[in-house]
């Protein structure tokens, strides 16, 4: 499957304009936003329309111009229901007039690029949607930008496109990051298997001296930060990157921040891959923040297609299809509805010897609160694998989830 | 369906390990059918019998052992591997059910082809019934090997108890026999080498962590040569194999909990053991 899919997705697809985005409002896990906007009210595009209140201040701007129709719940891509903007497209794509650009994009302060990014909206494209200005906004010295263009999970082919797409203009971002933030170097990691995107990437190393292009071994999860991290620079870390003076940045998230900087566009839209074994065609798309998801794939049959949010390792299901394209969301894919048929373990130990936090995922269940604490699942990081090396198809993840809420009640108490 | 990932998965199901097992214990059945035709009487007993006892203990025990998943023909296949062809068909019958019984009450703590074996011993005891257990020659040994590969290759079995196992007693072999002969004859006659292998690629009484399956292979290797050289026990490896089962739930959870201690201390009795297997030798 991979190979062919690879072939289709060196381009993109630009997709239809949506009659109607619906807005989401969250930023990250939080849904305690001030909305700036109401129902009757015009937005241009770019026009800003909520944020949160928590300490991480994020904005949510509007992605289309047009009226806002209702505020309404409809399904995350988690699964969880969260009200959204219901903005009707004028499809005249007007746009209030931008301030503050600089023709060069070196040239601004730290202090500004910070404002900018945080203005923009711009957060963790690969999956958690983290502000990314808040890794920027510390007095710490940072030595490396770690630009992370691995696929996170398979099937997913949406860093990689943008990358073969937007590498002048990525590049272009990643020497201004590293002028405006005094950073040393900075190292793309890309898949060893993407072996000409390397070898086109390479010809610019001599143009910008301070990136290194890393080929990182082609195996699941390596799109894991603390994972990467160790793979590219042999580092190793407890809690967060910037201990030892790393921060990393996915692909997409610094095409949004070369946008930002260059035109002050905030995060609008987002590349996504479409795939899996009944997706009409594998492919890789450009929608816009809000579009419904039926204006992508069109209509499926529900009772025996499974429509996954993400990847299909630590991807959710979709369990209603009226949602939407959002800024975490990197893939949508459509495969058969299977029931896992569990089984008796047979003691194989493979969920042990994959798990890449050296955790033991078969001993959770059943385990009291101080035992779950020695086998130090607090360490786990959903990536799936031990669920999906279980010859039982025993659910494992689902333990592992179980174990960790439980451990944090204790802590909670 | 939960909603939660991952939704795909490998293509190694129990059913597909199980059916590897199968597809490498193949070759070495046949052959042996093809030297004594006999071979079809105790295998054909064993292998029914053994499949028919897991249907009915399935029933009776509401266990959740899933009976087409071949598993139960594989443990009657290796139960066949290990006994000659003139064994009497009660002591078949009443191996083969202990196997399959020993499966569900030791709630796969022991090894059931093992279990088998050690009743038919009993049996053979006190009925005093000789077994004559014939050696295995070299094509057999090229195709139980061949077999392993292949388990190995499609990873369906703990390489790592099976090699540190072979290892450990080919190591002794070699230097307890060095100024003598080579020890693949001792080996082959012996049956300690195929026997291990058959018996060792059962998953559920082995550990599951890396350092516990290491420790387990080589503690079974270590026991079984002074089985074989200091005492006049038979099959050292079956006692070898009870007691490592032994400890093998317990070893497994101190080594998960980050005991560094309990990956050192086993480790240290091995070497001990070793010692004392090569000296007593020396000293002798």
């Amino acid at each position: 499957m991979h190979k062919k899919h690879k072939l289709a997705c060196d381009q993109y697809e630009e997709i239809k304009k949506p009659k109607e985005i619906y807005l989401p409002l969250i930023i990250g896990n939080d849904t305690d936003l001030v909305v700036l906007v109401k129902v009757g009210d015009h937005v241009y595009k770019e026009t800003m329309v909520a944020y949160n209140k928590g300490k991480f201040k994020s904005y949510l701007h509007s992605s289309i111009s047009g009226t806002i129709k209702a505020i309404e719940d409809k399904t995350y891509s988690n699964g969880q229901k969260v009200k959204c903007l219901i903005i009707e497209n004028d499809y005249k794509e007007q746009v209030q007039k931008r301030t503050g650009v600089k023709e060069e994009i070196n040239n601004y302060s730290k202090e500004e690029f910070i404002e900018i990014i945080k203005n923009a909206g711009i957060v963790g494209l690969s999956g958690n949607g983290f502000p990314t200005y808040v890794k920027y906004d510390t007095d710490k010295k940072i030595k490396t930008l770690i630009v992370n263009a691995i696929e996170c999970e398979p099937y997913l082919t949406a860093d990689y496109t943008i990358l073969k797409n937007k590498y002048r203009e990525i590049l272009e971002a990643i020497d201004a990051i590293l002028d405006i933030n005094k950073i040393d170097e900075c190292l793309i990691c890309i898949s060893k298997r993407n072996r000409k995107l390397i070898k086109l990437l390479n010809q610019y190393t001599g143009t910008y001296l301070r990136i290194k292009i890393v080929s990182i071994k082609n195996a699941y999860p390596m799109g894991w930060e603390k994972g990467l991290i160790k793979e590219a620079t042999g580092l190793t870390y407890d809690g967060l990157p910037s201990e030892c003076g790393i921060i990393v940045n996915n692909v997409s998230t610094i095409y949004a921040i070369y946008k930002a900087l260059k035109s002050g566009t905030p995060l609008l839209e987002r590349i996504i891959t479409i795939s899996g074994e009944l997706a009409p065609k594998h492919t890789n798309v450009l929608a816009k923040i809000g579009t419904p998801i039926k204006d992508i794939i069109g209509e499926v049959d529900s009772n025996n297609v499974l429509i996954i949010a993400g990847g299909p390792m630590m991807g959710h299901a979709l369990v209603d299809f009226d949602t939407m394209v959002t800024k975490q969301a990197n893939g949508l894919l459509l495969i058969k509805k299977e029931d896992r048929q569990e089984t008796a373990c047979i003691h194989c130990g493979k969920c042990l010897k994959y798990c890449p936090c050296h955790l033991a995922p078969i001993l959770v269940k059943g385990k009291n609160k101080d035992e779950l604490k020695k086998l130090n699942v607090d360490k786990c990081m959903d990536c799936g694998l031990c669920s999906y090396v279980c010859p039982a198809r025993i659910p494992l993840k689902d333990y592992m989830d179980e174990a960790k809420k439980s451990i944090k009640e204790v802590s909670h108490e | 369906m939960n909603n939660n990932g991952p939704y795909i998965f490998s293509k190694l199901s129990t059913k597909r390990i199980n059916l590897n097992i199968l597809l490498a214990l193949l070759p070495i059945t046949f052959y042996f059918i093809i030297k004594d035709i006999n071979t079809l009487i105790p295998l054909g007993t064993i292998v029914i019998t053994t499949y028919l006892s897991g249907i009915l203990l399935h029933y009776l025990f509401h266990h959740q052992l899933v009976i087409d998943d071949l598993s139960t023909i594989n443990i009657g296949l290796i139960l066949t591997l290990l006994l000659p062809t003139d064994i009497p068909f009660y002591f078949l019958i009443i191996g083969s059910i202990s196997a399959t019984a020993g499966k569900f009450i030791s709630k796969d703590l022991l090894n059931p082809p093992l279990i088998g074996f050690i009743v038919i011993i009993l049996l053979s005891l006190l009925f005093r019934y000789s077994i004559n257990f014939p050696g295995y020659d070299l094509i057999s040994i090229i195709l139980v090997i061949g077999g392993l590969i292949y388990l190995i290759l499609t990873k369906s079995i703990k390489y790592e108890i099976v090699i540190s196992y072979l290892l450990m007693i080919v190591t002794i072999f070699i230097i307890m026999t060095w100024k003598n002969s080579l020890p693949i004859d001792n080996l082959l006659e012996e049956r300690l080498l195929l026997t291990g292998i058959f018996l060792l690629m059962h998953h559920q009484s082995t550990p599951i962590t890396q350092h516990s399956m290491i420790i387990y292979g080589l503690f079974i290797g270590i026991v079984t040569a002074f089985i074989y050289y200091h005492t006049l026990l038979p099959s050292g490896i079956i006692i070898s194999i009870l007691t490592a089962n032994l400890f093998t739930h317990i070893l497994d959870y101190l080594i998960l909990t980050k005991r560094r201690i309990f990956i050192i201390i086993p480790y240290s009795i091995l070497l001990i053991l070793f010692g004392i297997t090569l000296l007593t030798n020396i000293s002798i």
